[in-house]
């Protein structure tokens, strides 16, 4: 996409459905199909989430199950085709974190908080449970490029408790990914 | 802007997608030169709904007038404004990137 206008859009709910019906698998096929024929160029899947053991939900929907990383096969196989069709056009972002509340937090706080913790336990990635969902995302979903941040805090002071472990993800992730900068509703702000 | 320096510096970053960009970006485009992001890649993200076509092109083509060169932008979210408007939303981030 280097030199050309980024058209994005999230895309918040769709695919994350548990279970799918024929109606739901419908839906999937007849938004990939319209992003794939508009000028959006840029799609991010809204939200994934990071539970304690580094299993990744997708919204409430398990995605990736931790030790070993594994397909959790609530989300529906037409997924792989959906993600091609969008891809034809766009580059496709997985949004970790995001609002919405719990336990007086946003709920991207409690993801980076996971994470956080899961880098302080295993500082090496290749033995990290959360990164090594993030890869077997990556090899299940190829079509997702990369990953963006969307943390989400009540306050400067809890944003800037994540500094190292944003830094610690851009850096295991590699150049040529992707980070995303939020402002939270209350007016502070942070990566996202 | 420390995330920046810490994660090794602007070149491991492609673009920063900055929310709310209408109310946010004055404050984020100064310093995230200086961190050695270029108003080029910073992607400039509006919440909409239903019917709001005009209003993205006009806060789009505002945002590039004030900061030429802006590496685009982005809609929160898709299933607010519907499937079947998928293509004039695009249309209309489009047309205001270009000037409106």
């Amino acid at each position: 996409m280097t030199g050309e206008a980024k058209i994005g859009v999230y895309t918040l709910g769709t695919y994350s459905v548990a279970n799918p019906t024929p109606s739901d698998q419908d839906l999937m096929v007849e938004e990939a199909v319209a992003l794939s024929a508009s000028d959006f160029n840029l799609v991010m899947l809204a939200s994934l989430h990071v539970h304690d053991d580094g299993s990744i939900f997708f919204n409430d929907t398990p995605m990736i199950n931790s030790n070993p990383p594994a397909r959790s096969g609530q989300l529906s196989r037409n997924l792989p085709q959906c993600f091609k069709t969008i891809m034809s056009k766009s580059v496709m972002l997985a949004s970790f974190g995001g609002g919405g509340e719990f336990n007086g937090n946003p709920v991207g706080y409690w993801d980076f908080s996971a994470i956080k913790t899961l880098i302080g336990k295993y500082p090496d990635p290749t033995k990290n449970p959360f990164f090594q969902n993030l890869a077997f995302m990556f090899d299940t979903y190829p079509w997702i490029r990369g990953i963006d941040l969307d943390l989400e805090c009540n306050s400067l002071a809890d944003h800037q408790s994540f500094t190292t472990t944003l830094a610690t993800i851009i850096k295991w992730l590699g150049a040529g990914k992707y980070a995303r900068f939020a402002r939270t509703s209350f007016r502070t702000f942070g990566w996202t | 802007m420390d995330v920046i320096k810490r994660a090794g510096g602007a070149g491991q970053i492609t673009w920063v997608n900055l929310q709310n960009a209408d109310g946010t970006a004055g404050e984020f485009v100064g310093p995230l030169k200086s961190a050695g992001i270029g108003v080029g890649q910073i992607v400039g993200g509006l919440q909409v709904g239903e019917g709001m076509q005009p209003y993205v092109t006009q806060e789009f083509a505002t945002l590039v007038k004030q900061y030429p060169g802006f590496g685009g932008g982005w809609l929160w979210n898709l299933e607010a404004f519907g499937t079947a408007n998928t293509a004039s939303y695009a249309a209309a981030l489009s047309k205001g990137l270009a000037g409106g």
